[in-house]
């Protein structure tokens, strides 16, 4: 039997429009919050999968036109989508997710009317969805890990260059956060892979 | 490197072709099939036959290696210009990596005679 082969894509949505230097104001009644945590916020509940689909679809078709959406016509699917962690999985067929990933790349704004500046950043991609899924709740972990090293005011932390750092090779003999600090990246939140 | 293509334009009426003319319909073409990535092709003309007969006029392009089969592929699904009840459309003659060759394959046609 032939098998049909999948990609699945974890996406991060990033939202860049956030207000200058917002932990840093003195004497305010607000609790700091992590730099970390704003660019990767809670997405309004008003989006929804089938409209996330839609736009990429219509991303792909401006970009590489008839050809490009059908290839990726039949296989095109949002697995999972989760407001709360502003994730989620996308899955096409193997000899085209790049395609999709070019569109993801070129997209700006939350697909809505007047829709937040955002990156929608591919963070990883995987044969089986049970290995994407793994990885969503591991960089989650992180994710509350690096926001609290941030906000203990540490500049560089071990969760922080485990989230960014794209080396696989050490990301997989992390197994618990410390112990590994040669390269982490000392920015707040600034994602570059 | 790049490849060739001989194009022929079929049309209802007697169109007279020019490089702008020719240039739009290719970017119609290329535009509906493949986006922006197809815009971004770079099609050189080299040459235009106005008038071979009164309804079909033939040119000459020249464009990347790489892009010949997503050319073709464009070309060939390309619906075409309605005019009226009729439509003008692009047909592709020829295409492949060595220009003398496609020549030659056109000339066939008037040595061995149909």
């Amino acid at each position: 039997m032939v098998r049909l082969k999948d990609r699945y894509l974890l996406v991060n949505i990033i939202y860049t429009d956030l207000p200058p230097a917002q932990s840093k104001t003195a004497g305010s009644n607000k609790p700091p919050v992590s730099d970390l945590l704003l660019y990767n916020q809670p997405t309004a509940n008003e989006l929804r999968p089938q409209t996330l689909l839609k736009d990429i679809r219509s991303e792909i078709a401006s970009l590489f036109g008839d050809c490009g959406s059908g290839a990726i016509d039949r296989s095109l699917q949002v697995k999972y989508f989760s407001p709360a962690t502003s994730t989620f999985i996308l899955r096409v067929s193997r000899s085209h997710y790049r395609l999709v990933w070019a569109a993801l790349s070129f997209m700006q704004t939350l697909p809505a009317k007047n829709g937040r500046p955002c990156i929608f950043r591919v963070v990883r991609v995987s044969g089986t969805m049970r290995k994407v899924e793994q990885e969503a709740i591991r960089r989650a972990r992180l994710l509350v890990l690096a926001a609290k090293d941030e906000l203990k005011g540490m500049s560089s932390s071990d969760a922080l260059g485990a989230l960014l750092r794209s080396d696989s090779q050490q990301q997989r003999t992390l197994a618990i956060v410390g112990g590994q600090g040669d390269d982490s990246a000392s920015e707040d939140g600034l994602v570059e892979d | 490197v790049y490849s060739y293509a001989h194009l022929t334009l079929l049309s209802p009426i007697s169109l007279p072709l020019d490089n702008l003319q020719l240039k739009s319909y290719l970017t119609s073409a290329l535009s509906q099939f493949l986006g922006q990535t197809g815009l971004g092709i770079p099609i050189d003309i080299l040459h235009l036959d106005p008038t071979s007969s009164s309804s079909s006029s033939s040119a000459w392009v020249r464009l990347p290696r790489p892009d010949l089969a997503a050319f073709s592929a464009a070309i060939t699904a390309f619906p075409g210009i309605s005019y009226g009840d009729e439509k003008i459309v692009l047909k592709v003659e020829a295409a492949g990596d060595y220009l003398g060759a496609l020549v030659g394959k056109g000339e066939e046609q008037d040595i061995w005679g149909a």
